[in-house]
């Protein structure tokens, strides 16, 4: 999970990594009376703001509160904004660029350190790679006084604030194993005209599967744009049981065939299929782990849940524990209570998938459902094919929408 | 022939008394696996399915010879159960716990690394040499009859995948090796690069089939491998065909890691870099999953 500024400064604080001066405002009038110059920066989760607008210099309170007010409650950069940081405007000689992340090709923590900071660091990789110092780190051994003296060898700061910066690198990577980060980057540090280091930016991306252990329990947060209707009930569906994972990654999307999938990979890959074959899906989400009836039941309303679809593509990969008989007939009542027109794919082998077969034919026929039942001997991704020439025969025997 | 896991194979499971743990000794053992131990802290001198529990590896290693250790531990509780294997210095261990902080992985792959051990997973479903020894869950229940002996070896990212990868190929009459589910976790033990090399040797195999997903570098990391062969004059002679999914998964909001991701990933990890390394690279790239049995077929003729 990515952190605001403000966030990953107060994980600065707990390991003595001096930051600038700031107060956090949620709301313009809480913005107190001060007549010198300050910077008012716009909490975002995308990176860039700067070169957007969001950060500002401003001159005493009033200015503050009418900047602050036009941009709190607002939409920047896609994101809704609930704080702003009035932070103390450092006086710059340089700007230092730090940063730690894993590189998944080595499996290790790199350290990167470069003495020309600021917006422009990734254009210098590309224009003056030699300005960018990056080592390797073993994870088990730590930063060693090697990695130190490796980053700082080509360092052109005078000695007082080398052992400065020394001291800020190796409280970063502290930071990074205390607190699970998965990245974690100070952009610009800056090297003040009074020869002090100050974090003025900073960035955190911290480790989900870590959570039980996290020092500060930061709100729960899934993607920048705000969640839909849909999306919000069907993340609500595991709260109240833990049997099972089902709605937990509900994506709207905008297409017409509602997909129910079953396995991580798989779901990818259906979707993938059914975009090459020209289908268009209406959502994205998976359920898994042999959720109860009521679950798939649960999910299915939410997924069924829109106008003018023309499918609905239940598949997943051969079940181990799931009961497909018992997720189906979840599916199976609000098809019965909804009674669609369109064409219904089920692609599901696993436990009791015979019995899954027989209480689906009989649904069919009584109730004049369009169900479509396969097994493993149809290739996952042949169930998307097969779902979206019904959908498109479905369509034009409707007259097309 | 066969790699990672062959009837000779020793195996130990850690996590044995657990429920999955206790149903993949079932399974490793109905497969034809040598389960010799197990190991619960504080069940020492239970039996499960006939093996026999301890409190510690190293109790185990009094009595038995351990070639493979199956990790079945909590996600709290694995970094510890992991490096106890290392330590031990077994050679193979396969994670198939998911939800393992990055950072418990991080260490472990480095301390793996100092003492020679070859980490398959977090997040694995198992490797299956089949009709010889399987290790985890793979290919249990119904998914037992996707699995048929023959040429050609399996690497996939997705536990679920690995056996539907087996199937659409036991469908276009190619029977398998050894399938091997590294896990889906970005930061992952052995992975393409690292296995490829075991199928080349293994003189069963004749084409090896992948299947990858965005996000990570593995994709990038065996194109890198391969042309690097290329290089040397020593060029990879068996074929490779390769799905990877994503096209629509990246269209959908994820997470940035800045400008440090900037300059690490140097524009890696989308399914568009993945399939033109792997293109420039010499593997033959089905675009849609089920291809992949009838793609291979034609490059076995050739």
């Amino acid at each position: 999970m990515k952190l605001k500024e403000y966030e990953s400064k107060k994980l600065f604080q707990l390991v003595d990594i001096p930051i600038s001066k700031g107060s956090l405002i949620a709301e313009s009038k809480d913005i107190p009376p001060f007549n010198d110059v300050r910077l008012l920066k716009v909490q975002t989760l995308a990176g860039g703001r700067g070169k957007a607008g969001g950060v500002c210099l401003v001159r005493g309170a009033d200015e503050a509160r009418k900047l602050a007010s036009r941009f709190l409650h607002s939409v920047f950069m896609g994101e809704q904004i609930t704080e702003v940081l009035l932070d103390e405007k450092v006086e710059i000689a340089q700007e230092l660029y730090l940063g730690v992340l894993f590189d998944t090709s080595t499996r290790k923590p790199v350290f990167i350190y470069s003495e020309a900071g600021g917006a422009d660091i990734e254009e210098l990789k590309k224009k003056q790679p030699t300005k960018i110092v990056l080592r390797e780190i073993a994870y088990h051994e730590g930063l060693t006084a090697k990695d130190l003296s490796f980053l700082l060898k080509n360092s052109e700061l005078e000695p007082k604030v080398k052992a400065k910066v020394k001291e800020v690198m190796t409280k970063l990577y502290t930071c990074f194993t205390r607190f699970d980060c998965r990245m974690l980057e100070i952009n610009p540090l800056v090297v003040t005209s009074t020869k002090d280091v100050v974090a003025v930016d900073a960035v955190a991306v911290l480790d989900d599967e870590a959570r039980f252990r996290w020092e500060i329990p930061f709100p729960e947060r899934t993607n920048n744009r705000p969640v839909t209707k849909r999306e919000a009930a069907a993340h609500e569906i595991d709260k109240d049981d833990y049997r099972g994972v089902a709605g937990k990654t509900f994506v709207d999307l905008d297409g017409d065939i509602a997909i129910l999938t079953s396995g991580g990979g798989a779901s990818m890959t259906l979707l993938d299929a059914l975009v090459d074959y020209g289908g268009k899906p209406a959502n994205f989400t998976e359920y898994s782990g042999n959720p109860p009836q009521e679950k798939v039941e649960k999910l299915t309303r939410i997924v069924l849940d829109k106008e003018k679809l023309a499918g609905l593509l239940v598949a997943g990969v051969i079940a181990n524990f799931t009961n497909i008989a018992e997720t189906l007939r979840g599916v199976l009542n609000v098809l019965i209570e909804k009674k669609p027109r369109f064409p219904i794919v089920i692609r599901r082998a696993g436990p009791h998938d015979e019995e899954a077969r027989a209480m689906l034919m009989e649904a069919k026929a009584k109730y004049g459902l369009d169900i479509h039942y396969y097994d493993e001997k149809i290739p996952l991704t042949q169930a998307a094919k097969i779902m979206v020439d019904l959908s498109q025969q479905y369509k034009q025997q409707k007259g097309g929408y | 022939m066969a790699i990672l896991i062959n009837p000779k194979t020793n195996f130990l499971i850690q996590g044995i008394t657990g429920k999955q743990g206790e149903q993949a000794c079932q399974e490793m053992l109905a497969a034809g696996s040598k389960v010799v131990a197990g190991v619960t802290p504080g069940k020492g001198g239970l039996k499960v399915q006939d093996v026999p529990v301890y409190n510690s590896i190293k109790e185990a290693q009094e009595k038995h010879q351990i070639n493979c250790s199956v990790i079945f531990v909590p996600p709290k509780l694995a970094k510890g159960a992991i490096v106890e294997a290392i330590e031990a210095g077994i050679p193979l261990i396969n994670v198939i716990t998911e939800n393992i902080p990055f950072h418990d992985m991080a260490y472990c792959f480095s301390l793996a690394r100092e003492k020679k051990a070859l980490i398959i997973g977090a997040t694995s479903a198992g490797i299956y040499s089949v009709g010889k020894a399987k290790c985890g869950p793979i290919g249990s229940g119904k998914a037992g009859i996707a699995f048929t002996p023959g040429p050609v070896g399996v690497i996939s990212r997705s536990g679920g995948m690995s056996c539907e990868t087996a199937l659409v190929l036991t469908q276009a009459g190619l029977g398998q090796s050894t399938v091997v589910s590294i896990g889906s976790d970005i930061l992952m033990g052995a992975a393409f690069a690292e296995l490829v090399p075991l199928f080349e040797k293994d003189r069963e195999t004749k084409g090896i089939v992948l299947f990858g997903e965005i996000g990570g570098t593995a994709e990038e990391d065996l194109a890198a491998y391969l042309l690097k062969r290329k290089e040397q004059g020593k060029p990879f002679k068996k074929p490779i065909v390769a799905f990877i999914s994503g096209k629509v998964a990246s269209t959908m909001p994820g997470v940035s890691l800045g400008h440090a991701g900037a300059i690490i990933q140097e524009g890696k990890g989308t399914r568009e870099a993945k399939v033109k390394a792997l293109k420039r690279a010499g593997v033959i790239i089905a675009e849609v999953h089920h291809e992949v049995g009838l793609l291979m077929k034609k490059a076995l003729k050739q």
